[in-house]
């Protein structure tokens, strides 16, 4: 009962005002690739200081859930995810655009996002201080496999050819080692340069690799950038519905997939995403057609990637360590506020939390018609903009965008190095997909094998280090599952085809006169 | 019918050399690390030789193999329409832009790529009427974006000579 007035707080004039206005904020800031959710919440927390605790929480809270859905939009429309935990979005979502449905799409990633969103806050509101205890029980060989399990993507992402993926896996594994180790503190791979000794951004990487080499192609021809479907009016919610209601399993399983991996302190929303598109795809009768414009998988990355906000709060608010890098930012404007973090914290100062809570969970209702009435104008945008407009004007984005992250034109030049080595390989069958994956996953992947196997060799057990441990074994069972799936359904499809042609050779043996 | 070997995918064995080159570089680099930083790219680099080598054994295996002859009348690829000199252009115009942010300044070299990326990729003959509206779309949406980025979110963007 006392849950009821939280919520009456929540739903003041005032509290749904900023819900709507951070939810927007996030959207257009999500959207432009190299504005990421951490610095959509780091440039407008100082607005909240002056806030009631409650209210500012509450405006954070859909500032960073709607950065996150909004990061879907160029993902879809220009094949550019606005914020690193959209890359799995591009898979499917820049196909499903190419062929006429981008409305579709976006409609697809609104009703992902929003389900994904309202289980991670739910689970946030009854199931915190558990589930917090999940993050204390992974150590540095459970983060090595989920960084490993991601990387078993490339089996899904490198269809025709899994050396060139395992191959560009490694040179993004490499990349992300240039810079200072994260284990050791050893410089590496700077050629001397100085430039290059705070390694290669995420965010730079992403947009260089993405989006440099579809603009070097845009300008290459005079065919439009996305083709209109005859019957594209509208937001095709009906047909949204229907799609998602059929991949409902893969909607709450990525749902959980975010949550779980929000708690998990560094993992964040880009690791969601791959495990649960990995899932997706391992688990769907026809794998074959993820990585071509598949709704599952756009439904499996939307819905793990905003669960991932109400998964990071857990451990946040629980036990003061923050899930992802924008709740880092959120858990010092809690500070500021003066709340204490800890498992009392429901407690003591539960009118604070569960309206905050309540907000998070309006934030997200809200994102349903904000996200579908600015998605359908941008595609519409997109559609509508003549190339010459289009391409410098992305072009642009990508500059502000790398330049942004650390005001820095290192990062912007870095950005256009890869893009070129990125559109070279590409031409010559090394996709760009395994190359961000091991760029993105390199420093987890990296941390927890160094960290692994020192904890190991001081116990005088290595192998019961990586392989000994519980959570650890299910990883790597899933792993060896969606890594080998295809061999192993190919396999049995296989055998079920001989059988049944034997079947019919005996019957028609048996059947002649 | 079958025809005589025909080299299989040979850009791709190229680069996959180039792989295995670059495995080696990095090894020897590590020469100069300690245990704890050099495990991880040792075993990275190692893994990338052996997937690059397994790559150019498969492409030669694939190579040596016969290849069946095209049948009269089978459909050709279409001879693409895809234009070099334009995508050059415009990364020497990108590489320019970069260049020229420090000493120009943000704004103003901003303006200048923006329009020789819009001419690159003009592929018709537009009117008048239609290039003013394009120049002034392009105007407003650099404006627009530069007074947000530096003055609501409060980048420091790089002056220059100019802003």
């Amino acid at each position: 009962m006392d849950k009821l007035v939280y919520l009456a707080e929540a739903l003041t004039p005032m509290n749904l005002v900023l819900a709507f206005v951070g939810v927007v904020a996030g959207i257009v800031i999500g959207a432009l690739p190299g504005l990421s959710a951490t610095m959509a919440v780091a440039v407008l927390v100082p607005f909240t200081f002056t806030m009631d605790p409650a209210s500012g929480l509450i405006v954070l809270g859909a500032i960073y859930t709607g950065a996150i859905y909004g990061g879907s939009y160029s993902a879809i429309l220009v094949n550019t995810p606005g914020t690193p935990s959209a890359i799995a979005t591009t898979f499917d979502g820049f196909p499903m655009a190419k062929r006429g449905d981008g409305a579709l799409a976006v409609s697809l990633a609104t009703l992902a996002s929003v389900t994904g969103g309202l289980v991670g806050a739910l689970l946030l509101m009854f199931l915190a201080p558990p589930l917090a205890q999940v993050a204390l029980a992974f150590g540095p060989p459970e983060y090595f496999w989920l960084a490993v399990f991601g990387l078993t993507l490339i089996s899904a992402l490198s269809v025709g050819n899994l050396l060139k993926g395992l191959i560009g896996a490694c040179l993004g594994l490499l990349l992300s080692m240039v810079g200072i180790a994260v284990i050791g503190a050893d410089v590496r791979f700077t050629m001397g340069s100085q430039v290059l000794l705070g390694g290669i951004n995420i965010v730079a990487g992403l947009i260089g690799l993405y989006c440099i080499p579809v603009l070097i192609d845009l300008v290459a021809t005079r065919d439009p950038h996305l083709r209109v479907a005859a019957e594209s009016g509208g937001f095709r919610l009906k047909e949204a519905f229907a799609i998602t209601m059929k991949e409902k399993v893969n909607l709450i399983r990525s749902s959980l997939i975010g949550t779980i991996v929000g708690i998990l302190p560094g993992a964040g929303g880009s690791v969601a995403s791959l495990v649960s598109y990995s899932e997706a795809r391992r688990s769907s009768k026809h794998p074959e057609r993820y990585g071509t414009g598949e709704p599952g998988g756009i439904i499996a990355t939307e819905s793990a990637n905003n669960a991932t906000v109400g998964g990071g709060f857990i451990p946040t608010l629980v036990l003061g360590i923050p899930g992802t890098p924008p709740d880092a930012v959120i858990l010092g404007a809690l500070l500021v506020q003066g709340i204490r973090i800890g498992p009392t914290l429901f407690t003591t100062q539960g009118s604070i939390v569960y309206t905050f809570i309540f907000g998070l969970i309006i934030g997200t209702l809200i994102m349903l018609p904000v996200g579908l009435l600015i998605g359908r104008y941008a595609y519409k945008s997109i559609v509508a903009i003549p190339k010459s407009a289009l391409v410098p004007t992305i072009a642009f984005m990508t500059v502000v965008g790398s330049f942004a992250i650390h005001n820095n034109l290192n990062d912007v030049a870095v950005m256009l190095g890869l893009g070129i080595v990125g559109w070279l390989l590409n031409r010559n069958g090394y996709a760009p997909s395994p190359i961000v994956l091991g760029l993105v996953l390199g420093q987890i992947a990296e941390q927890g094998f160094v960290q692994s196997y020192l904890i190991g060799n001081a116990q005088g057990n290595v192998l019961g280090m990586f392989f000994g441990r519980p959570i650890s074994m299910a990883i790597v069972a899933f792993a060896a599952l969606t890594l080998f799936y295809p061999l192993i359904a190919s396999a049995i499809g296989a055998r079920r085809a001989r059988k049944s042609h034997a079947d019919i050779t005996v019957e028609s043996r048996d059947g002649q006169p | 019918m079958a025809s005589l070997r025909k080299p299989h995918d040979v850009p791709g064995t190229i680069l996959a050399a180039v792989f295995v080159a670059l495995g080696a570089f990095l090894i020897l680099q590590t020469d100069s690390m300690s245990p704890m930083g050099s495990v991880f790219p040792i075993t990275i680099s190692v893994a990338m030789i052996v997937f690059a080598l397994a790559l150019i054994l498969r492409n030669v295996v694939l190579g040596m193999r016969p290849v069946p002859a095209a049948t009269p009348g089978e459909a050709q690829p279409e001879a693409s329409h895809e234009s070099m000199p334009r995508r050059l252009l415009f990364l020497l115009a990108m590489i320019v832009w970069i260049v020229l942010i420090p000493i120009l300044g943000f704004f103003v070299s901003s303006v200048l790529a923006y329009f020789a990326i819009m001419l690159v990729a003009t592929h018709d003959r537009m009117s008048l009427r239609e290039g003013a509206a394009l120049v002034a779309i392009g105007l407003a949406i650099l404006t627009v974006f530069y007074l947000v980025m530096a003055r609501v979110l409060l980048i420091p963007m790089p002056t220059g000579m100019f802003f």
